[in-house]
């Protein structure tokens, strides 16, 4: 016993170690973000010599941040209880249904996972100017339904097919209908893969740039699109741009940090139910 | 505004107008207040985010005198024109747009407003005007005269005891040398940047002289070759002297690095333009520098500077505030708030003619080099769409040791034709 | 009777799958079958006029494209051993704190975190690493590796971008595997440490194949990633230096918005999402034939 403690003791010092490689980058943003210009530019591993929260209070300002914050907050929480809701549902009756017609929905659905985005992104945009899609965060929802629906049905997909029938079929015994069924007995039950899904989308939907930027008409409507415009080409503000990335980055790491426990408590559900 | 055409001095013609506008400003205000003038709200997309603060209060000037006019501004940096193409396709063409002079001219010429008849092009500079005609139409408006060559940091070249600048490559590598021998880094080398590369080599490439349209015209039509302009090919001796005396990881340097280098006196060179000008103030305010006639071989009367207006407003022919953006051109051409963005906004030379003079080091040299000087124009202008960045990625290449010359110049060659073949 | 349950069982499919479905083809198939209209045209993708032009974008990508084919090469050999390199560290790292440590819920959390970011602020992050993070760190340690041109040598940059990548999505994968390990039964571990496997024995014998399903899903999401790799590359090094790090979907984007050659462009992502859909399909094959009941 004693010789695995130890194992576990180098284990758990070899982790730590690469864990601060993994965290150092992001000591050096926060760092360089507290620091004015010219010390940025001087020397980027020393500490700031006065520890000042101008950069943050100016790029708060200039990204009009809690303003832009909310409408962020606002397209990824819808778009991610739809992708949820429509994916999970089609998941489903696409594993518990065996027919051709199922099989080609099901490909329709994951195909899009091998598109590049780059590829249809003009005719999108004219689609999406023809439905009325444009300009509007609605509509910038909408679209990210779509887009996100193919890895959220895959996932859930994967998932059902390791829940056993057995447990709907008492229900349908019992005279639910398959709505209820889906959304009292299996809902519940996929919560692991649930969380899975809300956290890749939320890292998605949270940090994408390009959608927005073609949907919005570079209209500064989200906290990335805000930040974006202190990474500029002819304009050195290296202080701003840091401190930008870490208000924006902010948010997706506490929520994660919040969730985690949840994911956690998800996989333990996972493990029992194996 | 027909009057405007009467005048023959622009200078006069620009004083006298101001007043003519504030006149109509004020009929404007009655206008307003009878209900005559409706709301506008005039969009804006460009890139060039040095300008965003000077735009603003520009705009907010346009529209203290003019309530009626609002401004909906949109800057983007480095996805400009791909927003801009999604834009143009999802139907929603901003009212006035900006894009480069030259090529992007004719490229965007479908949705661009035929100026030439305007009264407020009178007030431009002739020389700002080549790169905005496109079969003798005018087709943009242009913002700004920029130049670009080697920027040099005086007191560090008269540390070295260099009296002489030097105006030939050997003189180049010469004076690079006695640099070094003190101890100092000769080249900062932002080569990270495909438009450093780029910038550099129109510069090898301008002083060729004679018919530019004719040269580039014979080289689409495959009668001759890129690799032919004998000068230009002294790009690869330039970027070899540059490289031999110059920082480390050359090709990992950034704009900012590059800047910083310079500004810090850790370098007494760099291939930039008077854009970087507000960049290196910010790192060091008490800098002296100046533009060296860019070296481009053995002959020292074709050291020049690059000077040109790159920048346009194109008003979206279409556009249901044709009129307003117009109206707001004119005063920008006319107004003393209009006049004043660009020198004293921006700290760069306005194309207005009779607009004040910028308080700036690099502009002042310009203005020499303008007056005394050799200056050429910025032939990438007559480049294929896309050769910028492809000929720039070239000469990385070539940088990384991936290419060698003749390689590199096979490339170049063979770019140029993939590109015109799929002009439109 | 047959007839009306397998109507209703067809309504109850289409009612839910049906909204999946129909998003899905509106916001990306529908507008990727339009596009296949302006791979067979000569377009900018600005001017009002689109020249059709049939086949002949396809036939100069297959005998007259200097881009394309080094691109497919470096998008294959980034593939290849991103998706080596991210699995094995992901797997490592999964197996290192599904362990009783006592910080591991920090370390799972740390180990995410640059999942969390968006890619373009990775690139930029470490753009910014890269350029003045490690002069200056040269100039603190003295150490010599903190000198190379990572970015601005053609052998390194693609070790940066691979670096880069695997820093940044090794953690999600790792949460993959994990999820994985806990379904594992306990008493199958200890059935298999009563019978004497430990170690690297009882990893390939027992530990991996009932990892499988978790392997498959791994492989494919990293597989599909790696393939389309774009953000990274776009603002950690945009192809450079020179095209040396050029992906498809870079080139793609390079052939649309820089070279203004619209039409074009498009016919060169027909043939990448032909050639993805093909690798992709094969790979699932293979591993779904592969998997174990747990």
């Amino acid at each position: 016993m004693t010789r695995k403690r130890r194992n576990l003791i180098i284990v758990e010092i070899v982790l730590l170690v690469i864990a601060c490689l993994f965290v150092y980058p992001f000591l050096l943003v926060v760092i360089n973000s507290l620091k004015p210009y010219a010390e940025v530019m001087t020397d980027v591993i020393a500490l700031p010599k006065a520890w000042e929260f101008e950069n943050y209070k100016q790029v708060w300002q200039l990204m009009d941040y809690p303003k832009l914050f909310g409408n962020t907050l606002f397209v990824t929480v819808v778009s991610i209880a739809g992708i949820v809701l429509f994916g999970s549902m089609a998941a489903y009756k696409l594993v518990r249904t065996k027919s051709w017609l199922s099989t080609l929905l099901f490909f329709v659905c994951i195909a899009p996972m091998m598109l590049p985005f780059q590829s249809f992104m003009i005719t999108l945009i004219k689609l999406s100017k023809n439905l009325h899609l444009m300009n509007s965060l609605p509509g910038l929802t909408f679209i990210y339904w779509g887009l996100g629906c193919p890895l959220a049905v895959f996932l859930f997909h994967g998932f059902i097919k390791s829940i056993p029938f057995e447990l709907e079929e008492s229900a349908t015994i019992d005279g639910c209908s398959p709505y209820r069924t889906f959304f009292s007995i299996i809902f519940p039950i996929m919560k692991p893969v649930t969380a899975t899904v809300v956290i890749l989308n939320v890292m998605w939907i949270w940090n994408d740039f390009l959608l927005p930027l073609i949907m919005l008409n570079g209209n500064q409507a989200t906290l990335q699109l805000a930040a974006y415009q202190f990474f500029g080409q002819y304009k050195s503000e290296w202080q701003f741009a840091l401190a930008a990335v870490v208000l924006t980055t902010l948010p997706p790491v506490i929520f994660f940090l919040i969730m985690q426990k949840n994911i956690m408590k998800g996989m333990v559900a996972g493990a029992v139910k194996g | 505004m027909s009057r405007f055409k009467r005048f023959g001095s622009l200078a006069l013609a620009a004083t006298l107008t101001v007043g003519l506008l504030s006149a109509c400003g004020s009929s404007n205000k009655d206008e307003a207040a009878g209900d005559g003038n409706k709301d506008v709200t005039i969009s804006i997309l460009q890139y060039a985010p040095e300008m965003s603060d000077a735009l603003h209060a520009m705009t907010d000037a346009y529209t203290k005198e003019h309530p009626n006019v609002k401004f909906d501004i949109t800057i983007h940096q480095d996805d400009y024109f791909t927003l801009l193409k999604t834009r143009i396709n999802s139907g929603d063409v901003p009212d006035i747009f900006m894009t480069g002079a030259y090529n992007d001219i004719s490229t965007y010429q479908d949705y661009s407003y035929d100026m030439t008849n305007e009264p407020f092009m009178k007030n431009i500079v002739d020389t700002a005007k080549t790169g905005v005609t496109l079969d003798g139409k005018v087709l943009g408006f242009p913002l700004v005269l920029q130049a670009h060559s080697f920027i040099y940091n005086k007191d560090l070249f008269a540390q070295a005891g260099i009296t002489e600048l030097p105006k030939t490559l050997s003189e180049l590598d010469a004076a690079a040398q006695k640099l070094k021998d003190k101890g100092i880094t000769a080249f900062a080398n932002g080569y990270k940047e495909w438009w450093v590369l780029e910038q550099t080599f129109t510069q090898t490439m301008a002083p060729v002289g004679g018919d530019y349209q004719q040269l580039f015209a014979d080289i689409n039509d495959k009668k001759k070759k890129v690799s032919d302009i004998p000068d230009a090919m002294n790009i690869f001796d330039l970027l070899d002297i540059t490289t031999k005396y110059g920082n480390a990881k050359p090709l990992e340097t950034d704009f900012n690095t590059q800047v910083s280098l310079f500004a810090q006196g850790k370098a007494a060179m760099m291939h930039q333009g008077t854009w970087a000008e507000d960049a290196v103030l910010k790192l060091n305010p008490n800098i002296k520098m100046g533009f060296l006639a860019g070296p481009v071989g053995t002959d020292p009367a074709k050291a020049g500077l690059m000077v040109d207006s790159n920048i346009t407003y194109r008003a979206n022919k279409d556009s249901k505030n044709l009129q307003e953006v117009l109206k707001f051109f004119d005063w920008m051409t006319t107004s003393e708030a209009g006049k004043n963005f660009i020198p004293v906004g921006t700290k760069q030379i306005s194309t207005v003619a009779g607009a004040p003079f910028p308080e700036a080091q690099l502009a002042n040299e310009t203005n020499e080099f303008l007056k005394n000087g050799v200056t050429y124009p910025w032939v990438k202008g007559y480049w294929p769409d896309g050769y910028e960045q492809q000929a720039g990625q070239i000469l990385q290449k070539y940088l990384a040791g991936a290419l060698d010359r003749d390689g590199a110049k096979a490339e170049l060659d063979k770019t140029w034709n993939k590109l015109v073949d799929a002009k439109q | 009777m047959v007839g009306s349950k397998s109507r209703k069982r067809l309504l109850e499919l289409l009612v839910f799958a049906g909204p999946a479905v129909l998003l899905i083809f509106i916001a990306a198939e529908l507008p990727f079958l339009m596009s296949i209209y302006y791979s067979m045209t000569k377009w900018n993708g600005i001017s009002k006029h689109i020249t059709f032009t049939g086949l002949r974008n396809f036939r100069e990508l297959f005998t007259d494209d200097s881009t394309f084919f080094p691109s497919l090469w470096f998008t294959f050999k980034y593939t290849f051993f991103n998706v080596i390199a991210t699995n094995v560290a992901a797997i490592l790292l999964a197996l290192g704190l599904s362990k009783a440590l006592k910080t591991a819920n920090v370390l799972r959390a740390v180990f995410f975190v640059p999942n969390i970011v968006s890619l373009v602020v990775i690139g930029f992050v470490w753009k910014f690493i890269f350029s003045l993070g490690t002069t200056s760190l040269y100039e603190a340690t003295g150490w010599g590796f903190l000198e190379w041109s990572w970015l601005g040598s053609i052998k390194l940059a693609f070790s940066s971008v691979l670096m880069v990548s695997v820093w940044q999505a090794v953690g999600f994968y790792m949460m993959i595997y994990i999820t994985g390990l806990s379904s594992i039964p306990d008493d199958i571990n200890e059935a298999a440490e009563l019978d004497g496997a430990r170690g690297f024995r009882k990893f390939f014998a027992i530990t991996l194949p009932l990892l499988m399903p978790s392997f498959t899903v791994a492989m494919f999401m990293s597989l599909a990633n790696s393939l389309k790799v774009f953000d990274i590359i776009y603002t950690l090094t945009f192809g450079g230096p020179g095209d040396s790090t050029r992906s498809l979907s870079l080139d793609i984007y390079t052939e649309a918005f820089v070279n203004n050659r619209y039409g074009y462009a498009t016919a060169k992502s027909i043939v990448f999402v032909l050639i993805v859909l093909i690798i992709t399909v094969v790979q699932v094959k293979f591993f779904k034939s592969k998997e174990v009941e747990a």
